[in-house]
């Protein structure tokens, strides 16, 4: 059974529809993410989850339970926040205890759990501290322990990495991932960086203007997407627009599909070719990306993998692109989605 | 806490304003439009006002004192922002400390110092006498317009200051390039960036002088303002005519409120995005500069608290009767003692009462306006904030007109001055709690209840405690304007209920100076030990600001 069911969630805020009617089922143990570029409902979606928010129509069940007139506190979900959320006025030991003691935990009970759940996330021994104290990633952690010493029938993330360096992202949502498959809380994360839903999740659902527009594996949503708008927005992708069998259409295919020469390409099967001219390669070490004029057909990005010297095009040369058949997608024009190729 | 709780509270705010400022607002303004029957509708007493040349000149003096402390506060307070912000002068959280002490001293002490120092008797005229200057006495409109300034110039200082402490220093050092340095910076730049906070500070000063009731009254003599003679024509029993006590009421609001609007004006013409790239320098002065600029600086400062270091050391002089004898000793505490220790224990039993009241109130509605934005709240705050044009003279007069209508047995007790102390600083502790929320991150509420506490335990465990450091420093300040209070006071005590200020201001019209001064170095004493606490609590001046 699944363990998060929303049925037509709807919510608005005065005139915007924040969530039209959204439908999802999330099985249990899943690590499923919410994307989507800002705006798009992903955290109205998930702030409904926790009920912050109370959709206008639709149905939120946890385990089979309609949650919907349920409030927040009685909800057993466990939320990390995008700005950590944690009480200045307490120690790290007493945030993370905070929901043991509204739980009736018995405090004598509730030392050990904490200290157990902090040498989780790499802070054991620092109970003491205040949040002021810690460095952001070290709060987010404790902002983790905090919703996970609760146990919860769900863990809830908002986009927890966002206020965090580079290289921390990438540290942190490694350490949780691992973390998440270790315990098997059924967790729902929101972020707006494709790069992190694709690394941690079972399952994305990608989020436009209140719609899911596609549900699925990351390889699914980056290499099978159903429309337009999921292939931008997972991934780069390069649109033509051109006819097909007398009919307008528009072609997409991913910078890295695209095959770069200075020569005229030979056995060309049902692939289709482009003739450009070079604007400017970069080259930043494992590749080199190209940016094409192809005239009437647009602007086209290129990457070449671990490139030879041979391939470091000068700019102004003219080349011909190709674009193998099996690596284009189509799509209707008008409707964004995709067609059968 | 749930819904429905709040929407009570924001319920009990309208009621409180309506109840304790929009009714008596209404009333006094419909006794203005009444006729000596007290029965028809008529503009008897506007013809009045404005026909007969005694109140209208009255409402000139009013003018010009108002104006003239508002100058004088200026041209105190800004050189002192300036010196302060721009340059390295020695212990300026003294200078601060001690200029918020003469902000928050009970309002008509100074000019009752100033009757012991420059009065007909004032120990200076004295010595000037002697070597045989005659010195001018303090009595009439340039005293009031020195005790104003005096009084009134840390306002203008202070958010003048914290303006100039947000002025990129690139705007004056663009300005520099363009070949713009000295004075015609400090007019051309540096003061009009400021101008939104100085004209803050300006108004502030305008109202709380053009409100005073006070120091007119000790030392106008002949020369009268609005405030006292609306006090004058609302008590007295030979002229009493309360409908024109109404209508000078009236014209106190109108022009407060014409203030806050040319002020409002002022500011919004020059909107000064402040990006605090660069933090103003503060620069060290060398030679004989520095002496000058921290002597100016410490004159001043030094100017405005003499009077409190004056009748300090007159509370410790001999007395005999009304006269004071050579030598020291506690005659005059031994007095006040035996003779107003009801006023003492009033003032401090008034004081708590209405704090206590304004925390817990104040608090709520805080909340409510920070964080329950509904078009209800939206309205309460300004609603409020109403009870800042209203001079306390005028709300006195407005609670007898309302309340003696009403069958309830409020008038002559001592719950009406608590509830005039009440509504009068109720808004600064909604506005404060309010921005202390602000500073809060809504969210920490959110992880809360996501973490299972119910919105009461939300509320308890976690907002709660992050206010208090705020809302305690708030309730000390309001504390201490509670139990310095005058003009709301002196219409609406009874024998039973005189509060320390009323004892003082007696003392000081019949002339026992020696009881005065006692009363009043108990008050400053307690205005300076309130002062130190909130102090250890936040940053003073923002509390003051605020």
């Amino acid at each position: 059974m699944a363990a998060i069911e929303l049925q037509s969630v709807l919510k608005r805020f005065g005139e915007v529809t924040a969530l039209a009617g959204v439908s999802l089922e999330i099985a249990s143990g899943e690590f499923f993410t919410l994307l989507g570029p800002s705006g798009c409902g992903k955290t109205t979606l998930l702030r409904t989850l926790i009920g912050f928010e109370t959709p206008n129509s639709g149905s939120v069940l946890v385990g089979g339970q309609r949650l919907n007139d349920v409030p927040t506190h009685r909800r057993n979900m466990g939320m990390v926040f995008q700005s950590y959320a944690l009480f200045p006025h307490m120690t790290v030991a007493e945030n993370v205890a905070f929901g043991l003691k509204n739980r009736g935990v018995a405090s004598g009970d509730c030392g050990p759990r904490v200290e157990r759940v902090l040498e989780t996330v790499h802070l054991g021994g620092f109970g003491g501290r205040t949040p002021d104290q810690l460095s952001g990633g070290q709060q987010q952690r404790v902002g983790l322990a905090r919703a996970m010493v609760i146990e919860p029938q769900v863990l809830l993330m908002d986009e927890p990495l966002s206020n965090l360096d580079a290289k921390l992202r990438v540290q942190l949502r490694e350490e949780i991932r691992g973390l998440q498959q270790a315990s098997g809380i059924t967790t729902v994360y929101v972020t707006h960086d494709q790069e992190e839903a694709l690394a941690v999740s079972d399952r994305i659902a990608v989020m436009n203007q209140g719609e899911v527009q596609q549900v699925g594996a990351p390889w699914e949503i980056y290499h099978a997407p159903v429309n337009a708008f999921v292939a931008g927005f997972v991934g780069r992708i390069n649109f033509v627009d051109g006819e097909h069998l007398g009919q307008p259409e528009r072609i997409a295919v991913r910078p890295e599909d695209l095959q770069v020469s200075t020569e005229a390409p030979t056995e060309l099967g049902d692939d289709l070719t482009l003739s450009g001219k070079v604007v400017s390669s970069t080259f930043t070490g494992p590749q080199v990306s190209y940016t094409v004029d192809c005239g009437a057909a647009g602007t086209l990005q290129a990457e070449r993998h671990r490139p030879g010297s041979e391939a470091l095009i000068a700019p102004g040369t003219s080349v011909q692109l190709r674009l193998p058949a099996d690596s284009v997608l189509r799509f209707d024009p008008q409707s964004g989605a995709r067609a059968s190729s | 806490m749930n819904r429905n709780v709040w929407t009570v509270v924001t319920a009990l705010g309208f009621v409180l304003a309506a109840l304790l400022l929009i009714a008596p607002t209404l009333g006094v303004f419909q006794s203005s439009f009444l006729d000596a029957s007290g029965e028809r509708l008529s503009l008897t007493h506007y013809g009045e006002l404005f026909g007969n040349p005694f109140y209208r000149g009255a409402l000139l003096n009013s003018l010009i004192v108002a104006v003239g402390g508002t100058l004088g506060a200026c041209a105190l307070g800004v050189p002192l922002a300036l010196l302060t912000t721009r340059f390295a002068i020695p212990g300026k959280n003294v200078l601060k400390t001690l200029a918020v002490l003469s902000l928050l001293s009970p309002p008509f002490i100074g000019a009752y110092a100033w009757i012991l120092i420059l009065g007909n008797n004032g120990f200076l005229r004295h010595w000037l006498a002697a070597v045989g200057v005659d010195a001018p006495t303090v009595y009439g409109p340039l005293g009031i317009v020195l005790v104003f300034s005096l009084q009134f110039y840390p306002l203008v200082y202070l958010l003048t200051a914290s303006g100039l402490s947000t002025v990129d220093r690139s705007l004056e050092e663009a300005a520099e390039c363009f070949g713009a340095t000295g004075t015609t910076r400090l007019f051309k730049v540096t003061l009009p960036l400021v101008l939104p906070s100085l004209s803050a500070g300006a108004l502030m000063a305008f109202m709380l002088s053009l409100a005073n009731f006070g120091t007119p009254m000790i030392l106008g003599e002949t020369f009268r303002v609005l405030p006292t003679l609306a006090y004058t024509l609302f008590t007295s029993e030979v002229d009493e005519n309360p409908g024109l006590a109404a209508t000078l009421s009236i014209v106190l609001i109108l022009i407060s409120t014409g203030a806050i609007l040319i002020q409002r004006w002022l500011s919004s013409r020059r909107k000064v995005v402040a990006q605090l790239t660069r933090r103003p320098r503060v620069e060290r002065l060398e030679g004989w500069r520095h002496w000058a600029a921290t002597a100016s600086c410490y004159g001043i400062v030094g100017l405005s608290t003499f009077p409190l270091v004056v009748i300090a050391v007159y509370s410790f002089r001999k007395t005999s009767g009304p006269v004071f004898q050579p030598g020291f000793d506690l005659g005059s505490y031994r007095t006040v003692f035996h003779s107003v220790p009801r006023a003492i224990a009033n003032s401090v039993a008034f004081s708590f009462a209405a704090v206590s009241l304004i925390v817990i109130v104040g608090t709520l509605l805080g909340y409510v306006v920070a964080r329950r934005r509904t078009g209800a709240t939206r309205v309460l705050d300004p609603l409020l904030m109403t009870a800042y044009v209203i001079p306390g003279i005028v709300l006195g007069i407005g609670f007898v007109v309302t309340f003696s209508k009403l069958p309830l047995p409020l008038l002559g007790g001592g719950v009406i001055l608590v509830l005039a102390y009440f509504v009068r600083r109720l808004p600064y502790t909604v506005r404060s709690s309010a921005a202390i929320l602000e500073q809060v991150d809504p969210v920490i509420e959110e992880a809360a209840t996501s973490l299972g506490a119910t919105p009461a335990r939300a509320f308890g465990l976690v907002t709660l405690p992050l206010m208090v450091p705020g809302v305690v420093a708030g309730a000390i300040l309001s504390w201490v304007t509670a139990i310095n209070e005058i003009s709301a006071s002196i219409v609406l005590y009874e024998g039973h209920t005189v509060t320390m200020p009323i004892a003082i201001y007696h003392q000081v019209v019949d002339g026992t100076y020696g009881g005065a001064a006692a009363l009043s170095t108990l008050l400053i004493v307690a205005t300076g030990l309130a002062l130190f606490v909130v102090n250890l609590l936040v940053n003073v001046d923002e509390a003051v600001a605020s």
